[in-house]
Order: structure tokens, then sequence, then C-alpha cells
């Protein structure tokens, strides 16, 4: 046990290193022990108590079915979307100060009452942005994203947080707000940020690793290590435990191969959770949060509610995680994917945030949206293609909630000065966003604590808009 | 060094991987099992300094075990043996010429088109004990190319249009990748994966265009890539910045190419019966549905109006094929599938080389490919396998399958004959490993061929990806559980009796020495490239146990363990 300990101490010790030399503000750290908690107080000011939740929806989800225009403009969404339009029977209305009636799709009522709650914004057409952006600026190719409407790319243009690729294109905004989430964790071994659904470029970090957990499958002990077996015979598990442990830190300190340095990290890593959060999850079981099995989102968002549950008892002040939807791809039969995609998607957020209210943490959880792109607004027979820019949400107890951020695009299929246009000129639907991912990610990672003057550093492309909060965070 | 001598071994009569069965063709699991559970508990023994066909773990045993795991689903001891024995030439012209080994039949006999277990069944027998196991080690990389995965909702009660596609795959896994391309066009599971199936020409009444889907990803995945590549792989730059193959227009020109597909026995286009939908017969045309228009393609290229779907159809797929970007794209990606996440440009080039040529004038030939990219002299020389850089994370299924080949695996005494993992089932194994074949999260695949192995660096290393925290636990407890529970020689009790056994009494067997033993497992599961660190760690482990029978059985459990553990066994070098 002794053994396994200062392994894990170690492998700290490495990142931490890495950190220290990113930012020699930070001091008094022991590096043998127990944390010492004499760190510099104005790297630390922003240390609240702050859970983030990022939910991507893969594959490029048709926020034009979830948020809709109300009054006139439903008449020109109507039209633009012919067989796949939601009817006026399937909404839900709701108002904001500025824009007047608008509507959700009555298959996400969890976000039209958070809506109505002031809890829930919604970030109107936003999508990966280098510049403000214009229709003549398309023609012409100026500063625009590259790879434009394919899946990969633009999805790390969102996680990357950015229009342009970044000479840090390997890191994501949650990883960089990780960074952060980490110096004011002391108190905790674990690393603060978790993905329960794989590998992500958001999460991505050169200081701070992520831990991926996979939904519904409970943390567990790593047979053979710690002395722990049912199966090996006490006489030999000691020596075996030792070994395994000495094999990970010799693949990771000694080994000139960098692939077996890397699985060994994952190994080490996985055995720090494991040792780490197994208690503390069991002792938050967040059993008040019932959902159907068969709701993928729902019980990664479980996981989620377990561990801002377990925050104080895991020594955390913040923590940052991401989870995962896929199948928003609807190119064909969209009249039968999307609701089925949207009654999950709204059962898990709902489920998640009551679970949020009733631990009485929905000031400290932020939750937020994003996805590859929106989709075109015209229909190609059965289902929608890539497009560019795409509604999102942001809810939860500190979001100035109940009110559209940004501009609604035009919705008509003539004369629309925010389409690209197709290859002959005619109306595509593919629309060009007025918020650019860095303008939405920026005011939340103000939220989570990223000082000001790092910001810039986060989302290059800020500076070249004129509004670089949104604000619809309360601060 | 310790001679291993494994003919002498043969003769002794310990029972060699693969030399007591007959690879069978794509035959039904429960056919070809042995039982288990009835092995001699005592391992005979076996003199390891036998003088008779001996094999030192020199340069050519290493290249051998290191050949078979570049080009197999990992080597048996025999498999080694057979190799060094034959050669490389004989070897590719027996694995060219052996049998398909096809998963439809069993999974048309074995599922009811939802159950989804009997595919995974019949595929994992035929990877470990097929005879084609080249043609399937290519298959299972197409088949992470050329993406479709039965995590769609419609392709997960289509198990027989599933296993067709798969078969497919294995049946041009040698051919022509323009063959190859064409169908995978038509085959009705990708039809309904990216969605050109009953795609229709555009409306402009109603703002409706053709289906996008399958244009951008056949382009972007499958052929060319997003942008423009020199021989050796690396971008063309202007200035510095890429330059794209194809632009949004091109997506929608040939979106307008792949319209008018439906089932080969569907009746009507726009409303289709599931139920009768024919999933292993290519799409067929439907001029009323087809965009008759002229298209412009890549390079210039123009359909004329008026040619039919077919017509249409056979020149844009000629266009694509013909595109200089494939060469390189393709090459490197199948080259990261088998040898190197990162080759060489030279490497690249190389094989790139013979896809536009392969000496006779034809393009896009597989086998000339595959033949290339395993005989190259990147993959083949040992000091460049022993640089920092080189080689591969091991894709977790493979892994798996190495073990249970090399240990001689029996399905479970109560199985029915069909595999299956500790804690779960086959068909779930992406839940354990974050990979099953055929399930993919998106036509994405498991992982991305530029995945940095960590955050912001230039070296790749796709499976990276899918080691996470939580599948290197899972992994790691199904060795424990494996080695530990479920062997030939272990008392099941009231253990699980469905669970593949492994045999170790081979390695028991070795480990009277500690170092057989450790030679032995060096060579068949690290091609000889053990580190000294690990020697030692496993040697410190086991030396202090009993060389009787029981304590020969212990060495090789905790040995084995700590071997498959260890993070070199998760690399390729």
């Amino acid at each position: 046990m002794a053994t396994s300990t200062s392994n894990r101490i170690d492998t700290k010790r490495r990142k931490l290193l890495k950190a220290f030399a990113a930012m020699p503000a930070m001091a008094g750290v022991s590096m043998m022990g127990a944390p010492v908690p004499t760190v510099n107080a104005q790297a630390l000011s922003n240390c609240g108590p702050r859970s983030l939740v990022c939910i991507f929806l893969a594959g490029g989800a048709d926020s034009f079915n979830m948020f809709i225009p109300g009054g006139s403009r439903y008449d020109d969404y109507r039209t633009v979307r012919s067989n796949l339009a939601v009817n006026e029977q399937s909404l839900l209305e709701a108002t904001d100060t500025r824009l007047g009636p608008i509507a959700f799709n009555s298959m996400i009522d969890s976000v039209a009452n958070l809506y109505r709650d002031n809890r829930l914004a919604v970030i109107a057409n936003c999508g990966p942005l280098i510049r403000p952006t214009t229709q003549q600026d398309y023609l012409a190719e100026r500063s625009l994203p590259q790879s434009l409407f394919a899946h990969d790319a633009q999805q790390r243009l969102w996680q990357n947080g950015g229009g342009s690729v970044a000479s840090s294109a390997g890191i994501g905004w949650g990883g960089r707000i990780a960074d952060y989430a980490a110096r004011c964790n002391m108190g905790s071994e674990v690393s603060p940020a978790f993905s329960i659904s794989g590998t992500n470029l958001w999460q991505s970090s050169i200081n701070t690793d992520y831990i991926t957990l996979r939904a519904l499958v409970p943390v567990r002990n790593m047979d053979g290590y710690n002395n722990i077996s049912d199966w090996i015979p006490t006489d030999r598990l000691s020596r075996i435990s030792r070994a395994l442990v000495a094999g990970n830190n010799d693949a990771i300190s000694r080994s000139s191969f960098r692939m077996e340095q890397e699985v060994g990290g994952a190994y080490e890593r996985a055995l720090t959770a494991t040792t780490n959060l197994r208690s503390a999850l069991a002792n938050n079981p967040v059993s008040d949060f019932r959902f159907n099995t068969n709701n993928k989102l729902a019980g990664q968002l479980h996981y989620v509610a377990q561990l801002i549950a377990a925050r104080e008892e895991l020594g955390m002040q913040q923590q940052v995680f991401f989870v995962q939807m896929g199948g928003w791809d609807t190119h064909s039969e969209q009249l039968g994917r999307l609701p089925a995609l949207l009654s999950e998607f709204n059962d898990a957020i709902g489920g998640f945030q009551q679970a949020i209210d009733r631990m009485r943490k929905s000031e400290s959880v932020t939750s937020f949206t994003g996805s590859d792109f929106g989709r075109t607004l015209t229909s190609n027979g059965d289902g929608t293609d890539h497009g560019w820019g795409g509604h999102a949400f942001v809810f939860g107890g500190a979001v100035e909630g109940g009110r559209v951020v940004g501009t609604l695009p035009d919705y008509s299929p003539t004369n629309n000065a925010d389409d690209t246009g197709d290859q002959s000129g005619q109306f595509a639907g593919r629309i060009i966003p007025t918020i650019s991912v860095s303008q939405y990610g920026a005011t939340i990672a103000r939220w989570m604590g990223i000082p000001e003057s790092d910001i810039p550093g986060v989302f290059p492309d800020l500076a070249n808009f004129s509004v670089s909060d949104l604000g619809f965070m309360r601060t | 060094m310790v001679l291993l001598s494994i003919a002498a071994c043969s003769d002794s009569g310990v029972q060699l991987s693969g030399a007591d069965t007959q690879p069978v063709s794509g035959v039904a699991p429960n056919e070809n099992s042995s039982t288990p559970g009835t092995n001699v508990t005592t391992p005979p023994a076996t003199n390891v300094s036998a003088t008779t066909g001996s094999l030192t773990i020199d340069a050519a045993a290493r290249d051998a075990s290191r050949f078979l795991m570049q080009a197999t689903f990992g080597p048996r001891e025999s498999d080694i043996q057979e190799y060094l024995r034959i050669g490389t030439d004989a070897w590719f012209e027996q694995q060219f010429n052996a049998p398909v080994s096809r998963t439809y039949a069993y999974t048309r006999a074995n599922s009811n088109g939802s159950n989804r277990e009997a595919r995974h069944e019949i595929w994992w027998n035929n990877v470990l004990d097929g005879s084609d196991q080249l043609r399937q080690r290519i298959a299972f990389a197409l088949s992470q190319i050329f993406v479709v995965s039965d995590v769609d909702r419609v392709l997960a009660n289509r198990q027989f249009g599933m296993a067709d596609y798969y078969d497919m795959l294995a049946e041009n896994a040698f051919g022509n990748y323009r063959e190859l391309l064409e169908q995978v066009t038509l085959h009705p599971a990708m039809g309904v994966y990216l969605t050109h199936i009953r795609s229709e020409k555009a409306n402009p009444a109603l703002n409706i265009r053709p289906d996008e889907n399958y244009a951008r990803e056949v382009l972007q995945l499958f052929s060319t890539g997003l942008n423009l590549l020199q021989l050796n792989g690396e971008l063309v730059l202007q200035g510095n910045t890429p330059v794209p193959v194809y632009t949004q227009t091109d997506v929608e020109e040939f979106a307008r190419v792949f319209t008018g597909w439906n089932y080969a026995t569907a009746t009507r286009f726009d409303s289709v019966s599931i139920a009768v939908s024919d999933f292993e017969t290519p799409m067929v045309p439907v001029d009323e549905f087809h965009d008759f228009g002229e298209k412009r393609l890549l390079n210039g290229m123009v359909l004329p109006a008026g040619q039919s779907p077919r017509q249409d159809l056979e020149m844009a797929l000629d266009n694509i094929f013909n595109h200089p970007n494939v060469g390189p794209f393709f090459s490197r990606l199948m080259i990261q599938r088998l040898v190197t996440s990162n080759p060489s440009p030279d490497y690249i080039s190389r094989v790139a080389s013979v896809f536009n040529d392969n000496g006779a004038g034809q393009r896009g030939d597989l086998q000339a490919l595959v033949r290339a990219i395993l005989t190259d002299s990147e993959a083949r020389t040992l000091s460049i396998a022993d640089t920092e850089n080189f080689g591969k994370v091991r894709e977790p299924v493979i892994r798996l399958a190495h073990v249970w080949r090399a240990l001689n695996a029996v399905p479970g005494p109560q199985s029915g004959g069909v595999h299956r993992h500790a804690d779960l089932s086959l068909e779930r194994l992406d839940e354990l490993t974050g990979q099953a074949v055929m399930r993919s999260p998106s036509v994405f695949n498991f992982y991305q061929p530029d995945t940095p192995i960590s955050p912001s660096d230039t070296l790749v290393a796709p499976e990276i990806q899918i080691t996470t925290e939580v599948n290197s636990a899972r992994v790691h407890t199904n060795f424990h559980h494996q080695l530990y529970r479920f062997t030939t020689d272990t008392d099941l009790g009231t253990d699980n009796p469905r669970v593949t056994l492994v045999n170790l009494d081979r390695p028991a067997s070795l480990a009277a020495d500690t170092s057989d033993l450790i030679d032995w497992l060096d060579l068949v599961f690290f091609a000889g490239a053990m580190p000294d660190s690990l020697r030692a760690n496993i040697t410190s482990v086991i030396r202090p146990l009993s060389s009787n029978t029981s304590g020969r059985f212990a060495r090789a459990q905790d040995a084995l363990f700590l071997a498959f553990s260890s993070p070199s066994f998760s690399v390729q070098r």
C-alpha cells in the first residue's frame, strides 16, 4: 500500500511540476506529503465551489427544431422546413423581452420549463467563427474556419474554443478551465476533470489529465493492485501488487518508448481513480435521480450528479465534466429519429437538474450544450444536412435565464443574407453564425474563475469580436 | 541466451497451439471447439534445451513474431515456427489462397436478425481459428475505414446485412480498391448507415435537396481526406494553409450523383417497408428519382447530362479512385492499422507508389498494398522498431485475441461452444475495451488517425483514444479473471461455466527454470522486446515459488498476469 501511495504522488508531482513551470506564482506546496494550503492568494481568489457540465450533442443537433421562432418568423420557419417543420400544436410558447414570442419543441418541456423559470438561456445562432462573418465574407472565402461542415473538424473547433486552428490545437477550453480548477482542489489527489463519455478534445490539457468513467459501470477495484484479489493466493498477492505498481512506474518514468509511457499513465490514473473515488461514490448514490437505463445521457449525468454530490467529500472546490450524446446526424428519417433523441435529452437534463436542485447546489452547477454544427434549414427529403450556426442552451441557478442571447437568423428562403447559399446561388439554409464559440466559452470560463488576463490566451479569436462577455452568467 | 526447443517440445508431447486442429473456414463455433476441462492437470516434463529443431530468440525469431503481430490476430508458438519454416513468400501465398472465413451463414442460422451475439460469435471463431489470418486482419482494418456500425438503430436489427457487409470486406481484402469502393457504396448496410439509400433529386418547390451524407464521407473518410497530400502523405501547403481536396459545392455535386438508389427488392421508392427490404443484395437504381443533370466533379471531370444512375455512379467512383490523394491517404490508414501509428513520409511514399501502380500497371491492387506494407524495410528493421516513437498501441480486441490464440483458449464447459469473456458477452466487448467489430460510435471509427498521443503532441496514437482509465481498469481486471479464475486447470466450482478457458500447460511446462518461461513469454507476446525491467519484475515475483507441479502452474499464472498487465504488452513495436 505504501508503495502505491508514493507512486501516486510521484505522478501527481510530475504533473504539478509542469504546472509550476507555467505558473511561478504558486509556492508552498509540499512535494512529498499532504499539500500545504499556502498558495498564492490572488491565483486562488476565484475558487468558489463550481461545477461545470458540458453536454455535447455529437453529430450536429438539429437545434432549429428545438428552439423555434414565434410570431411572424414562425411562418418563414414553417415554409423553409417544409415536411420537417414542427407544427404549431407541438410548440411550447415562451417570451423574450426583446424578441417577443418564442417557442420550444414540446418534446423538450424540461428546457422550456427551465427557461420559463429564468434558469435557462438560449444562445442563438452560435458556432465557430474567426471574426464576425457576413455572406460576402463567406462567398469571398475571407477568414473562414477550416473544413466547414465536416463533423470532426467542426467538433475540434467547438472544443478548442475558436474558429481558427490555434497553436494549441490539441488543447480544449474545458482543459484550460480544469488547469485552474486543479489549483483550487489542493485537498484532492484526483483530477477535477471527468469525462463520462470517453476521450474528448474539450477537456484536453497539458497539465491536467481528465479521468474517463463509463455510465452504469461502478468504479471497482483493479484486482491484483493494493493487495486486493479474491482469487490470487495471499502468499503471492503482495509481491504481485508491488510488481504491478513497479511495472507502471518503470513504463512511465524509465521506458524510452512514448506509447508505453502513455499506457502506463492510463493504468496509473485508473488506479488513482478507483482508490480515491470508490467510497465517495458509494456514499453518494443520488438514488432519487431515477432514469431509464436505456437513456445513455441520463446514465452519464447520473454519474456527474454523484460526483457533484461527493464534491466536498472528495476535497474538491471545482469540477469540470464532459458528457456526450450521439445520434444527432439526422440525414434521414428525421421525423422518426429526432423525437426519440429529444425525448432522451429532455428526460436526462430534467432529471439531472432536479437532482442538483435537491442537493441545493443549483447556484454552483452550470450546464451547457454544444454540437458539431447546426443543420440545414432545408430538407433533403427526409432529413437535414450539415450546417454551421445553431442554437445552444445554458442552464443552472447561476444563469441569467429566461432570455435569448443574440439575434435570431432570418428563416426566409428568399434574399436571405444569413445563408451561405448553395452551388447555384440558391438558398441552402446553412446559416452563418452570429455568436462565436469563443464568446460563448469565455462567458462561461469567467464564471469558472479564469482571470480576465488569461481569457485571451484561452480564446485567441475573442479579440476580433466587440462583445467579449455575453452576460448570461451571474457573478 | 536460452534455447527454446519448439519442435522438440512438440515431439515430447506438449500440445502446441493449432497443432491439434485444422483451422476450419467459417464453421459454427460449436463445431470445432474441443471439450474443455479434460486437460491433464500435470504438464508433461519438457526438455527446453533439447537439440532438435531448437529455436533461439534471435533476430529471425523476433522478426517472425513481430511480423505475425502485424499481420494476424496474434502469433501462437506454432505460427512462429511455421513462418520461420516456410518463409515470407510462401506464407503470403498460403494466406492469399486460404479459403475465406465468412460470418453470414452462421449469423443467419443463429440470429433472428436482431440478436447481435451470433455475428460476434462467428467473428471471434474466425479470427481465433481461421486459417485466413491475414485476410481477417485486413478485413478488420477495412471495417475501421469503410465504417458501418450496428450502434445505428436500424442496423441493430439487420444482423444479416451486417454480417454480409463484413464478408464483402473480407472477400475484397486482396482485391482492388476500386471494386471494393463500389461494393461498399452499393451495399444496403452502407446505404442505410450513411443514408444515401433512397436519396432523391432536388425538389426546389419544397426546398428539398439531395442527401449529402455519403457524398461527404466517401471523400473525407474513405478515399481522399480533407486536404491535398503529397505522395508521402505530407500536406500540400499554400503559404501555411492546407489546400482542400473538395468544396461544399463538390459535395453537393456528388450528392446529386448518388440519387435514385433503392433496396433491390423494394417496389416503391418513397416509402419502403423495412420488413421487406433486402440488406444483402446491392442497391439498384430507380431512374425516376435520379438527378439526370450535368455534374462537375473533382479535377474538372464533367458527367454529361442524361447518363443513367449507374453510369453516373461508375464515373464518379472512377473520379474518386483516380484522385492522387487516395494512394497516400489510404496507405497511411492501412499502415496505422497494421504496423505503426507514425509512418515516415518515405514509408508512406513507397506504399502509396505501390497503390498507384502494382508494378504491372494496375492501380489499387490491395494484395500488392498489403504485401508492401508488411515487407517494407521500415516494418521489418529491428533497429527502427526499437526507436522511441515507433509502433502502435495494440488494438484491445487484437490483444485479447492474441491471448486466447497463444494460450489455446477453449469455450467454457457450458458455453454451448461459443466464446465469452469473464465480465461481458462478446457483443458488449466495446463496453470493456472501447472496441468491438462493427460497433464504433460513429463513422469516425473507434479512434481517429490523427489523435495526438498527448495534448498538442505531434506524435499520433489513434488507439490511445480508447485507452481510457475505465477501459484500462476493465481490461486489466479481465486478464486477472482470465488467469486466476478461468483456466482449463482451475476448478470452476460455482464460477461461471460459460466463460472461455485458457490453457497454461505450455508456459507451466517451461516454468521450472524461470528464464525459460520468461523467454517464451517474451517471444510469443512481446516479439522479443520485453523490457529488462519487466523481466526482472516477473522474475522477482515467480522465483520464490516452488518448481514442483503446482508451483510451475503458479509461476505461469503470475508471470502471464504481470506480462499482460504491463504497458509494454499494450504496445506493438
